[in-house]
């Protein structure tokens, strides 16, 4: 036994000498720059401005030792011919390895996307380190922009972003895409991709920069070719099931209610029987959260009946308008008809996609909506 | 009873030894089929698994237990020499195309600036190490690592069913059942698992057609939920990813704890150690059964030595690598060590057999 | 105080030369020799002399048994003098014996003057020396052939105190002593049962170091017992002064990083043990006694398991195992973590850690093996200093590892969290500290070469040492792997005792 461990030991030794110890690299945390935020524009030679992020390590927060003057994060900004050869140039600025992995966000300047996205987002796929969930937003203006805007002392503008995105979802404002999903749909040429477009404004009574919700991207073909506002941004959420809570306007019964939406349904069902129209059902459950009158009214079943309609009715207006918007105008198949007809009916697919003109103008779209509402507050109701 | 390990045991050792190819199935190059058609190509393989283990399995219940190697040899030593050297040189291949599968990943998404040599010596040298130590320690180990995995796997599923679209299947055989039939085919041809059941069966206490058939339901099973998922939730991305289940793993997350990817990479490195090694212990044994004596000092090593040998000339590309893991001297050589050695074996002890009773009459 | 009515014949003794000849080493010394004892009075006491050759403690006391010379040969210290004298010599001295036509007067001594189990006829030397290092007082007497041994042994010794390393809350405060005799008799307390048998052996041929050999009939295999029996005796020591001596005797012969046997200074955990059909053996000179076999998950059993609920035991077990895989590998997996997968940990997280380790001079493997050395050399200081000096020690360790090295930006916060939940850790299964304290390195060094891929390595290799470990045929690793289900109701989940049943689980039934 002794001598097969001795064996085994010399053998173990023999393959970090031969290889020379050095097949791997070994790379301390405090030479890597860790990136938190990527933005990628197209630059006007015909290559690539990269905008960088990072974490400033010599600003640590919360030590004692900090000055309190350093940035949390610093904004390298590179060019390149490609988007890796830009973030090369940003490795031999630093010295530092860049790593990716705790990237939250990645931005794509409007232009960029106007252009072909696909092309900016090829580095992000292959790269080992960055997380397939990073968020893809779009932006106003330049990525550049954007990522240099300041948020306010001590406070990273990625973790900002992020925030504005996912709580946008949770406030039927924007899509919060990751970027896993935002290919799939880019690579589906059977669905249209999306993805939120984010802008920054000024605050009035400081320097700092607000993130704004513009609303969403909606791309064809891996070009972006329109934008929908926030509130055709809402429709899309209902469309594509992804409304996680809402708050729903309806002015009905002299006064102004505020419903809330705790939970929604959407299916898609693609035509039967020779058919040629899809059919979505919204089924959405809401809280009356507010009812706004001239003076405080009793609120009765008729009235709340009356709410009930016209949400229905708010809710397909939303929807409608998204469907034309992406579908009809932007040419984007956001609720992904016609791989949804691929698998219910591929036949059929398959014959209309080989006939002249778009999927869009050969099925039309019918929105039926359905919406409970669950609770009308502390206040009880009362019959008229 | 020393040196023998339980059919649970044998079993974790074997579905472990699977999963590994499950791991790092390499998905562009090796299928083509559509998402929904892989239910189909699990049932081929189930099929065409079955086919290949019909032969070891046979030769275990009729023989009383013996491995192949050993049947051979009691008809002629030279026989069983030949089937010992077949049978080694199936599982230093075996392991190679294990070991080289699992560095092209590692490569790829662990440490892609990195000399994979060094650190698959030192996976190999583990393997050699852990095979010393027995078939008892590897199969208690394996029982480890197969509850580990079962609790990651579980994990990987709950956290990302989440994310799951069904708009991101296909129709079913849309291109037709040529492609997922020659997919479950290939999948099967790379089974070399099957070689353990006749080889290694005589160290098991308990049923070989019990364990078989555990075997092929658990990964079928396993396989089917896997790739239901990741095409489920990754769509058309996951499809041209080179790792499939990889790329779910990314996605797995639990509150602040994210990334599991590589705690994950982690217990596959445990699968591929058991894998190796449990190869490594395979061929010795056919050497003792094939040629009637115990294995030579350093045989683990020298095993090794051969799989860094075939792992090298493999593994130089991705590219290479897939050609020829699935080319077509692989395959046939697969079913030859699977249906025609095994046959080959049995028959030629029968007729000795026969001769024998003939002799005396 | 007492003074003794006998003189002492102290041998003067100068610079005595050691004679190898005379006393023969190794395994030979084991044969015992079959010399009879000689019938001169001077002859025995000559040969005794000669034996012990130099030593200041040997006693050698004159008197006269009837009209016959006698000599009482003892050691200083090792024999209750008050006792000898009271129950021994004063009534050999004032009474009459009469002795019959061919009967011996140590038979006659023996068989009428004292009877019990106290005294007992030695017929060779060899037999009389070794009950006069037993610290019983022999008697010689002029022209008899055999001599008498009375049991008035009264040497120092511990008193019965409460186990240092084996701490509870609920259980006994009862540990085991250095004295075999008090520990037999502390097992016999706890088990009182003519099942439980306590065979005594001696081992190490100079030492002769007395071993008791306990196991119950009824639940001990007999084949476990006599394999472990053959393998004490094989023993081939001269000199066996505690547990640790024997142990090596009783594991298999293959390395690895776990031990066949486990131990114990406890007597109701030694108990519990026999009561399971395991083999124990206490060693005369030490607290700590051995059990064999001794599995793995015995390490996460402790006494307070089952004084407390069901829940708070299976609770405490996990953490056990948790604390056991943290104390091994939680400084290699960091270290591989900061190295090569920074990607794991959480933003925040990791950008605490970054810009600790940015102050740092240091390589992240380097601090950790560094903190970890002075981390043992201050807990080995610890142990061996005096008590006092000990905590002054810790102090000292404590403000220099602690506060100074980081606020003098030597060594970076996150990395003394960690080796101090580390330390913490391996606390909980302080009896793996052995085991652990050096994988924990290997951890480090595999972890900072090669990352997570190292340590899986690692942990692999672990496992399959674990599991290549079969004491006596019994797996280390059952009732885990291979799944023992009769004994899953005391393994990681403990049953309460209404459900446990009649018995406890036995050991052989982990037998695969």
């Amino acid at each position: 036994m002794r001598r097969r461990i001795i064996a085994f030991a010399a053998a173990l030794t023999s393959v970090f000498l031969l290889t020379s110890c050095g097949g791997i690299k070994i790379t301390e945390l405090n030479e890597r720059l860790i990136i938190e935020a990527v933005g990628v524009d197209f630059s006007e030679d015909g290559g690539y401005t990269v905008t960088v992020q990072a974490l400033n390590s010599a600003s640590p927060a919360g030590n004692e030792q900090s000055d309190g003057n350093t940035e949390l994060t610093e904004n390298l900004v590179f060019k390149g011919n490609s988007v890796g050869e830009a973030l090369n140039g940003i490795s031999v600025h630093t010295g530092k390895t860049p790593l990716f992995s705790q990237a939250r966000v990645l931005i794509i300047g409007f232009d960029t996307a106007k252009k072909n996205i696909s092309k900016a987002l090829d580095f992000f796929l292959r790269e080992y380190t960055t997380r397939t969930d990073i968020l893809v937003a779009v932006s106003e203006g330049s990525a550049t922009e954007m990522l240099n805007a300041s948020f306010g002392e001590n406070v990273i503008g990625a973790s900002v972003i992020e925030n504005a995105l996912n709580s946008g979802e949770s406030t039927g404002n924007t899509v919060g895409l990751p970027l896993y999903k935002f290919v799939n749909l880019l690579l589906d040429n059977k669905s249209g991709a999306y993805c939120p477009v984010i802008g920054t404004q000024k605050e009035e009574l400081s320097e700092n920069f607000r993130i704004k919700i513009i609303g969403t991207a909606l791309f064809s073909e891996n070009k972006l070719n329109g934008v929908i506002d926030s509130n055709e941004t809402c429709g899309l959420l209902y469309l594509i099931d992804r409304v996680s809570s809402a708050d729903i306007p309806i002015e009905a019964d002299g006064g102004v209610f505020t419903l809330r939406v705790v939970d929604s349904r959407t299916k898609i069902k693609p035509p039967e029987n020779g058919g040629s129209t899809f059919l979505i059902r919204i089924n959405t459950e809401c809280d009356i959260v507010e009812f706004e009158s001239a003076d405080f009214s009793k609120l009765t079943k008729e009235a709340v009946e009356k709410v009930r309609i016209a949400c229905e009715e708010h809710i397909k207006k939303r929807a409608g308008r998204a469907i034309t918007s992406a579908y009809y105008e932007s040419d984007c198949d956001v609720c992904r008809f016609a791989r949804r007809m691929w698998l219910s009916d591929p036949e059929r697919y398959r014959a209309a996609a080989n006939e002249d003109g778009s999927f869009s103008e050969k099925f039309a779209v019918e929105i039926d909506v359905g919406v409970k509402i669950r609770r009308t507050g502390k206040e009880t109701l009362y019959e008229e | 009873m020393k040196g023998k390990i339980s059919v649970f045991q044998f079993f974790a050792i074997v579905f472990v030894c699977r999963i590994t190819e499950f791991f790092t199935y390499i998905a562009p190059r090796e299928s083509t089929v559509l998402p929904t058609d892989r239910v189909f190509v699990v049932i081929f393989f189930l099929v065409f698994c079955v086919l290949a283990l019909i032969p070891s399995v046979t030769v275990a219940n009729r023989f009383g237990k013996i491995s192949v190697p050993a049947l051979a040899k009691s008809s002629s030593d030279t026989l069983g020499k030949i089937t010992a050297c077949i049978y080694i040189a199936a599982f230093i291949w075996s392991a190679a195309e294990s070991v080289s599968r699992f560095e092209l990943f590692i490569s790829t998404v662990m440490f892609p600036d990195t000399d994979i040599n060094m650190i698959t010596a030192l996976l190999l040298l583990a393997a050699a190490f852990a095979a010393a130590k027995g078939t008892e320690s590897v199969g208690r180990s394996s029982v480890t690592v197969c509850a580990v995995l079962a609790f990651s796997f579980i994990f990987i599923i709950l956290t990302s069913v989440s994310e799951f679209d069904a708009v991101n299947f296909s129709p079913m055989l849309y291109n037709g059942i040529g492609d997922t039939l020659r997919d479950g085919f290939s999948s099967a041809s790379r089974t070399w698992e099957v070689l353990f059941f006749a080889t290694m069966l005589p160290h098991v206490n308990g049923s070989a057609t019990k364990s078989a058939a555990a075997w092929l339901t658990v990964f079928s099973a396993v396989t089917l939920i896997g790739f239901f998922v990741i095409d489920g939730v990754t769509g058309q991305y996951g499809d041209r990813q080179m790792f499939k289940l990889y790329t779910l793993t990314v996605l797995a997350k639990l509150g602040i704890l994210e990334r599991f990817d590589d705690v994950l990479i982690g217990i596959w490195v445990l699968c591929e150690l058991i894998k190796s090694s449990f190869c490594m212990l395979a061929a010795s044994k056919s050497f003792e059964d094939g040629f009637g004596k115990k294995a030579p000092k350093y045989f683990y090593l020298t095993a090794s030595g051969a799989v860094f040998a075939v792992f090298t000339a493999a593994a130089r590309s991705v590219g290479q690598f897939t050609e020829i893991a699935g080319s077509v001297p692989a395959k046939t050589a697969f079913y030859i060590c699977a249906l025609l050695v095994p046959s080959a074996a049995a028959t030629a002890s029968t007729l000795s057999k026969r001769k024998a009773v003939t002799d005396l009459a | 105080m007492f003074s003794s009515p006998f003189k002492y014949n102290r041998k003067k003794t100068g610079n005595t030369i050691f004679k190898p000849k005379e006393f023969p080493k190794g395994r030979k010394a084991l044969k015992k020799s079959k010399a009879p004892v000689p019938a001169s009075l001077d002859a025995c006491i000559g040969i005794i002399k000669e034996k012990f050759e130099g030593s200041f403690d040997l006693l050698v006391r004159k008197c006269k048994i009837q009209s016959a010379d006698g000599a009482f040969v003892l050691l200083d210290g090792m024999c209750d003098e008050l006792k000898l004298i009271q129950s021994v010599i004063t009534p050999l001295t004032e009474k009459q014996i009469f002795t019959e036509p061919g009967e011996s007067l140590p038979s006659k001594i023996k068989n009428v003057f004292f009877k019990g189990s106290g005294i007992t006829e030695k017929n060779t030397m060899d037999d009389a020396l070794s009950d006069i290092l037993s610290g019983c007082a022999v008697l010689f007497i002029d022209g008899e052939t055999s001599a008498l041994s009375f049991s008035a042994q009264g040497y120092v010794k511990k008193s019965v105190s409460e186990p240092q390393t084996e701490q509870n809350e609920r259980g006994s405060r009862e540990g085991f002593t250095d004295n075999f005799k008090d520990n037999a008799t502390l097992l016999r307390r706890r088990l009182r049962t003519s099942d439980l048998v306590i065979e005594q052996i001696k081992v190490g041929s100079l030492s002769n170091t007395p071993l008791l050999f306990c196991y119950l009939k009824s639940k001990a295999d007999t084949a476990l017992v006599e394999k472990i029996k053959k393998r004490i005796d094989k023993i081939p020591l001269e000199t066996v002064l505690g547990a640790g001596y024997i142990r090596p005797f009783l594991d298999k012969k293959n390395f690895s990083m776990f031990s066949d046997t486990g131990l114990t200074e406890r007597p109701d955990t030694f108990a519990s043990m026999l009561c399971e059909g395991r083999i124990g053996i206490i060693t005369d000179g030490t607290p700590f006694a051995i059990i064999v076999p001794y599995l793995l998950a015995d390490y996460f059993h402790v006494p307070d398991d089952y004084l407390t609920p069901v829940y708070y035991a299976t609770f405490m077990r996990c953490l056990r195992i948790f604390c056991f895989i943290i104390a091994a590998i939680l400084p290699g997996l960091f270290v591989a973590l900061c190295l090569f997968h920074p990607g794991v940990m959480p933003s925040d997280i990791m950008y605490e850690i970054a810009s600790a380790e940015s102050k740092t001079p240091f390589p992240v493997a380097a601090e950790a093996i560094i903190i970890h050395l002075i981390y043992e050399i201050v807990r080995e200081a610890g142990l061996r200093m005096p008590v006092a000096i000990g905590h002054a020690v810790s102090i000292v360790g404590a403000l220099v590892i602690g506060d100074a090295a980081v606020t003098a930006g030597l060594i970076a916060a996150p990395m003394l969290i960690v080796v101090a939940l580390t330390a913490i850790s391996s606390s909980v299964v302080s009896r793996l500290h052995e085991t652990v304290a050096v994988m924990r390195f290997g951890f480090i060094v595999i972890g900072g070469l090669t990352g997570l891929y190292g340590i899986m390595i690692g942990l692999g290799l672990m496992i399959l040492d674990m599991s290549s470990v079969s004491p006596y045929g019994i797996p280390f690793t059952a009732p885990f792997s291979p799944f023992v289900r009769s004994a899953q109701k005391d393994n990681l989940l403990r049953r309460s005792w209404r459900r446990m049943g009649k018995s406890v689980i036995n050991i052989d039934e982990m037998r695969v």
